[in-house]
């Protein structure tokens, strides 16, 4: 029979369906979701439509057969389009986190709940490792980030949410972390100049190091980690974690760091452009800003908060008398603590809102609080006391009181009449927020009206320069956090590798719960309520040093204490669910059919299996699997319309069914919905092994994919059909192999092809369900558990 | 001896009439007493007929005391809906008709197989018993003969797909799951004359070489059951059936189980989900065997046709479409209930010669074809005959018979998101399109009902309905937009004025309405007052009267009870 399949003739056999005929030809890809190979087609999804010339409607191909002549389209525009409204509106009713919410919260992207099970399982290098492949600097950000992170976290809505970062920070405590360099690809012999090595330039170094590139750090000071090094204190951040981690950057990317090196003095960016493919421009805001009262830049005794910061952190000098410390910020904090460690016998904090409205870490305030540091709220500098010789007397204050909120949110400080006050005090440090200085860069650099780097948006990293890019404080939003830098230096390595290789990455689709709603505590796992742990301090009359590092890790009961709290929101199966991968082909605009979703609790009770109902696409394949396999299937649809999901009859939970436990339901799944209960703590989609073997359970040697993760092995099927045995105890496992009374001896029938009926000497059901307890597998009652209620599979074999 | 019939179908049966013929039994005299189908009057229920000699006589509207003074003589003339001598306040009703399918319906005992037989029945069969298969089927297309479950297709070629078919079992199946919101034709003709259908299927059965069928009937038509199940016993009894096996099967419901091969699912005992064709019934239908599957009126029209002949059924009808055709009319008509005319009769005739014309007299504004997969005809094409050809014409279909009129005072926005909730909540939900898009489909007619409509909501409807009927599995699917697709397309001003004006011009929905006090018109009679049940409205006796917005809950009681039309709505 002949058909003409995208302008090609090609020979089809009859009865064939288009789906078939194109993929025995190979003449596209046609995508569908429901579609098995063993089974009649289903024809539910509509992914897979193609235009058949003649027909008025589109044509679903995996079930509509050949015929003689036929003239088909798999891939026209209103093909397309169709399949493009079909993923989108199965998109619009799957409320599913793709990612954990963490991770969409974190500004660098780390895969949080991956390295919370990596941590829960004790691998802890393999955890280490999974934080770099987004953040080179893990154990800087295990003490100074602000965790954006945790204020997504689910766990709130039960007890607390998880501490993530001090997980972290306990990681890079361990031994080996900083032993095992990940691969580099082969060099590309392109060189990039990176001005400056804050976080931004490190972070965009180790990546381009990483993707075969030769990155110069140019630094103008005389050691690297800029701010991480000259505006956060050593008491926060001691230098010698920073230098652990410099190392360990300079060793995995190749990178070198020319030290007082400054850009406009020592070398030009002009010359920098004709000797490298790319420059990053990261030389951060060193810059503190004005109060903007007169005489502060001329007295004596009144600094900015980075000055201050930086002069401290090369040459210490001791304080004394009051010291004052006006803004709300980090800096501020930090430098009203250095100032009490330097020596000053009294600190102040002025700051013209309350402590809510403090811009800090919440954590910083109660730490300088309990060092004695005082906090003078709702106050404001108006001018400065001095003496005739421009020496610091006192600052002049005016009280403040709060009005309707601004822009931000926050209520904004309106001063008092009347109200002014002098402080008499020896040093005033204003550390109302910093800026870059862009001084000695190229003069056609487009700049804000903030004087920071045009680079179109706060995540944009391109300049109006071809070949140069942005990152960090000085890029488009100006100063900002630890974190943000980390993405920025990412955001540029990849706009980078992407200039110099013509390779772009494609955003990867990932659908959100709080697209629509985040779940509240009724449609999250149920969970005991158990308080976070926390990190410990250093006691106050203790830190009187700068080279007291106040926050204490946690241990690692703790840590593994603290992984298991993670309620692993983000899927298991982000890597190859096929719903994902081709919304992310496809292109999805999620606007357009927001609508009702159905929403429900994971069904957990399965002993070997989870079963989401939110991740369902109604495709059926797991109810035909299991139909096919047994005689009385575990799952079928009930309910109608919008309200349809796949649910065992009479709506019992998954774990009370006849289901066997075979797991094959999992292997079809195109999405998470159904996906095996990892035998092992910690759930997440983590980075495996693939091995294709055979089972060796029994003679028929079913083809396995063995699944090699850190943790462990599990089998999925490799095109075949795996008995509850074979799945949940892959080889190596314990040999149950014991001789029983034939009639309660398994059966195992071959499919009709193969006229053989074989009886295999198999494990009487008793001998079966102790050795699953030694396995540490949970079993409930008779005929419900899955690893011995598998009485009966049948299996085909080609 | 006189004969009294009362009308026992379930729509007389609802209206009292279980108590009338319970008075008459009570209260024996010297008549004969019996029950009978739905003649169709379904607007003067409960109906009484007097036959006496040759006379006959209905009432309506009867009482169980009115009953026993009309069985003893008396001729109230008031209640007096039709005579064979003319009289009767709605003599022309049946008049107007070309009962062919309903010949029977109104006329006999429907658990009298005698009363059939009295009347022809079974003699088709016995004619047909002496035709070929061949030529049975040859007469059946000849006849011109066209599904009458809404699609139209020619059934005489349908049978001989299912006589060609290789296999020894095959299936007779008859679909009397009617689902239709406003439909009861199959209700009324199986409770009518069950007798012809399980003829017509013999006869069928016949044709094609089937030993095994199936009557697939909803639950909810007990009486339905009970008379099909009633027949088949009769029929078997008498040696009518001749080895041919019929059997009831009852649905639990599902609106989509009256999609065929959903329908062989549910028959099979498993979930009720359409699959795709081909493979068509005939060649693997019902346990995968080849199958007939026709609409209960397809299997009533065919005994007549064997008996009356093929040129007497092409009299009727058009040239494409010959025949009659049940028609099942509710809504804002003053005579509602069933109608039989010839195909090609146009819509009009249907809705002021039978029905009578609108409720109230007020503005006739659009008749809903075809139920939830149909569409709505405006008055303007209210001279479209009903036929195969010029309905889809419209953008409706034929459909089973629902016939659902509407008057001004219905919101087509409203009437399209009413019959799109009913397919979101009848869909089997296999289908991504059908399941998800009309899903997004209602939510946006509701909140356009609600005053929440956006300019691109219009564009939305269109795009998204066109791509649903191009991705669905099943008839369900590819027709649920049709409501939408073609109130858009002859009301799209009142889907604009819902949007942009945040006005319904109809006046009915809830949202975007408001009650005030004409206070020109208003004589302060109190009833207003007193029929709101939320004490929004107030005022003195002989005082203008007014409406408290806050209050008001727009139930439009007030309005309705308004004597002097004082109470406006806008």
């Amino acid at each position: 029979m002949k058909v003409t399949i995208n302008g090609a003739a090609v020979e089809a056999k009859p009865g064939s369906t288009i789906l078939d005929t194109v993929r025995e030809h190979g003449l596209d890809t046609i995508p569908t979701l429901c579609h098995m190979k063993d089974t009649e087609p289903f024809t539910s999804c509509f992914v897979c439509v193609v235009e058949v010339e003649g027909r008025r409607n589109l044509a679903p191909a995996c079930s509509t057969p050949v015929s003689e002549g036929m003239v088909i389209n798999t891939n026209s525009s209103r093909v397309r389009a169709a399949r493009r409204t079909a993923l989108e509106l199965l998109l619009s009713n799957h409320w599913a986190d793709c990612v954990s919410p963490c991770l969409t919260g974190c500004p660098g992207n780390v895969d949080i709940q991956g390295y919370l099970a990596l941590a829960a399982q004790g691998k802890y290098a393999e955890a280490v490792e999974l934080i770099r492949e987004r953040n080179p600097l893990p154990a800087v950000c295990g003490r100074v980030c602000v965790r954006a992170c945790e204020d997504q976290c689910y766990r709130a809505e039960i007890d607390e949410c998880v501490s993530i970062n001090w997980v972290k920070r306990f990681l890079m405590e361990q031994e080996g972390v900083y032993d095992t360099l990940p691969p580099r690809a082969e060099p590309s012999g392109r060189k990039v100049a990176i001005v400056g090595s804050g976080p931004a330039g490190l972070t965009a170094a180790y990546f381009l190091g990483l993707w075969g590139h030769e990155p110069v750090i140019i630094e103008a000071m005389e050691k690297a980690g800029g701010m991480l090094r000259y505006g956060i204190p050593e008491y926060r951040l001691p230098d010698e974690a920073l230098d652990r981690e410099i190392d360990f950057i300079k060793k995995a990317s190749g990178c070198e760091i020319r030290l007082n090196t400054r850009v406009g003095q020592d070398v030009t960016l002009a010359e920098l452009r004709k000797t490298h493919d790319a420059v990053l421009l990261s030389p951060g805001a060193w810059s503190g800003k004005a109060m903007r009262v007169e005489g502060e830049s001329d007295t004596v005794g009144v600094v900015t908060g980075a000055d201050f910061l930086v002069a401290n952190a090369l040459n210490r000098s001791a304080l004394k008398g009051t010291v004052v410390v006006v803004g709300g910020g980090n800096t501020a904090m930090d430098a009203a603590r250095t100032a009490w460690r330097l020596g000053a016998d009294r600190v102040i904090i002025l700051y013209r809102r309350t402590r809510l409205e403090m811009p800090c870490d919440s954590l910083e305030i109660e730490e300088a609080l309990e060092e004695g540091i005082e906090l003078m709220e709702l106050a404001a500098p108006v001018g400065i006391e001095r003496t005739s010789d421009k020496v610091l007397k006192g600052l002049r204050c005016i009280r403040m009181t709060l009005g309707e909120p601004d822009a931000s949110g926050r209520r904004s400080p309106v001063p008092m009449d009347d109200s002014e006050f002098i402080l008499d005090c020896d040093l005033v440090v204003s550390a109302i927020g910093q800026e870059p200085l862009l001084t000695g860069l190229n003069e056609e650099l487009r700049v804000t009206r903030w004087n920071t780097i045009d680079t179109g948006s706060d995540t944009g990293v391109e300049t109006n320069l071809a070949g140069v890019f942005a990152a960090g404080d000085a890029g488009y939003h100006g100063p900002t956090v630890v974190i943000d830098s980390i993405r920025d230096g990412r955001n540029a390595a990849e706009a980078i590798h992407g200039h110099l290789t013509g390779v772009r990455k494609k955003t990867p689709f990932r659908a959100s719960k709080g697209f629509w709603e985040k779940p509240g505590r009724d449609l999250l796992p149920e969970r005991e309520e158990k308080p976070a742990n926390q990190q410990g301090a250093v006691h106050a009359g203790q830190r009187r040093s700068m080279d007291v590092e106040v926050a204490l890790p946690i241990d690692a009961a703790q840590c593994s204490d603290e992984a298991a709290r993670c309620l692993s929101c983000g899927c298991v199966r982000y890597d190859d669910c096929d719903l994902r991968l081709l919304c992310e082909e496809y292109g999805m605009d999620m606007d357009r059919f927001r609508g009702k979703t159905a929403r429900e609790r994971v069904d957990e009770s399965h002993t070997l299996m989870v079963y989401d109902a939110n991740k369902c696409i109604l495709c059926g394949k797991c109810i035909r699997t299991c139909t096919f396999i047994l005689q009385k299937p575990a799952l079928g649809f009930v309910g109608r319309g919008f309200e349809t999901r796949v649910r065992p009859a009479m709506d019992l939970p998954f774990g009370e069914t006849d289901c066997t436990g075979c797991g094959n339901c999992t292997d079809v799944c195109p999405t998470a919905a159904v996906s095996v209960k990892l035998p092992w703590p910690g759930r997440a989609c983590l980075h495996h092994d693939d091995e294709d073997a055979l089972c060796d359970i029994c003679s028929l040697k079913c083809p396995v994919t063995l699944r090699h993760y850190s943790a462990g092995t599990i089998a999925v099927g490799r095109d075949s059909y795996l008995c509850p045995r074979g799945r949940f105890q892959t080889p190596g496992g314990p040999d149950i192999r014991v001789e029983g009374n034939p009639d309660e001896a398994d059966v195992i029938v071959l499919s009709p092809g193969d006229r053989r009926w074989l009886e295999l000497e198999f494990t009487p059901m008793a001998a079966r369900v102790k050795a699953a307890e030694s396995r540490g597998v949970r079993v409930v009652g008779a005929g419900s558990s899955a690893p011995v209620a598998g009485r009966v599979c049948r299996l085909t074999r080609k | 001896m006189r004969k009294l019939l009362v009308g026992t179908g379930t729509c007389g049966l609802s209206a009292g009439a279980g108590k009338v013929i319970e008075a008459l039994r009570n209260n024996p005299g010297e008549y004969e007493l019996s029950g009978t189908g739905c003649i169709g009057m379904c607007f003067v229920e409960p109906l009484l007929e007097v036959r006496d000699g040759d006379s006959r006589r209905i009432y309506g509207e009867v009482t169980p005391e009115m009953a026993l003074e009309i069985a003893s003589g008396a001729d109230p003339a008031d209640h007096l809906v039709w005579s064979d001598d003319g009289r009767g306040s709605h003599a022309d009703f049946l008049e107007k008709q070309d009962r062919l399918v309903l010949r029977n319906c109104g006329i006999i005992n429907p658990d009298s197989m005698d009363d059939y037989i009295a009347r022809g029945g079974y003699e088709a069969l016995r004619m047909a018993r002496e035709m070929t298969p061949v030529e049975i089927i040859q007469l059946i297309k000849d006849s011109g003969l066209r599904g009458r479950g809404g699609a139209g297709f020619p059934t005489g070629m349908k049978w001989s797909f299912a006589a060609s078919a290789a296999g020894e079992d095959k299936y007779i199946i008859c679909n009397a799951d009617e689902g239709d919101p406003g439909a009861f034709m199959d209700r009324s003709i199986i409770e009518g004359d069950p007798h012809a259908v399980i003829e017509g299927m013999l006869i069928a059965a016949r044709a094609i070489g089937a030993a095994n069928g199936y009557i697939y009937c909803r639950a909810e038509y007990p009486l339905a059951v009970k008379r099909l199940e009633n027949a088949i016993a009769q029929a078997e009894e008498r040696g009518f059936a001749q080895g041919v096996h019929l059997k009831v099967k009852m649905g639990a419901g599902a609106f989509v189980c009256g999609e065929e091969t959903a329908l062989f699912r549910s028959i099979e005992g498993k979930r009720g989900m359409p699959t795709f064709r081909p493979p068509y019934p005939a060649e693997k239908g019902l346990f995968s065997k080849p199958t007939n599957n026709n609409n209960v009126e397809t299997y009533a029209c065919v005994p007549w046709i064997v008996r009356n002949g093929v040129k007497a059924f092409r009299e009727r009808g058009t040239e494409k479409s010959p025949g009659t055709k049940v028609f099942a009319l509710a809504g804002k008509v003053k005579r509602g209930g069933l109608a039989e005319v010839a195909m090609g009769t146009p819509i009009r005739h249907l809705v002021f010669g039978i029905g009578g014309g609108i409720k109230k007299d007020k503005a006739f504004k659009a008749v809903q074809m075809g139920g939830p997969s149909g569409g709505c005809i405006p008055e303007h094409l209210a001279d479209t005959p009903v036929d195969f050809e010029s309905i889809p014409a419209t953008g409706a279909i034929m459909g089973s018979g629902g016939m659902v009129v509407m008057d001004e005072t219905s919101c087509m926005v409203d009437i399209a998101r009413f019959f799109l909730s009913f397919t979101c909540d009848e869909s089997c939900g296999k289908c991504t399109f059908c399941r998800v898009g009309n899903r997004r489909l209602l939510e946006t007619l509701e909140r356009i009902t609600a005053g929440e409509g956006r300019e691109e909501d219009i564009p939305f409807l269109e795009t998204l309905g066109r791509q649903i009927i191009d991705g669905s599995l099943c008839g369900l699917g590819q027709t649920a937009p049709n409501p939408i697709l073609t109130t858009l397309r002859y009301f799209r001003n009142e889907y604009e004025a819902h949007i942009l004006e945040k006005k319904c011009p109809a006046g009915s929905c809830r949202a975007l309405i408001k009650f005030a006090v004409n206070p020109e018109t208003c004589r302060g009679c109190t009833l207003c007052a007193k029929a709101c049940p939320v004490n929004a409205v107030s005022g003195q006796r002989g005082q203008v009267h007014s409406i408290d917005d806050h209050k008001c809950t727009k139930c439009g009681a007030c309005y309705d009870a308004c004597p002097f039309d004082a109470i406006i709505r806008e």
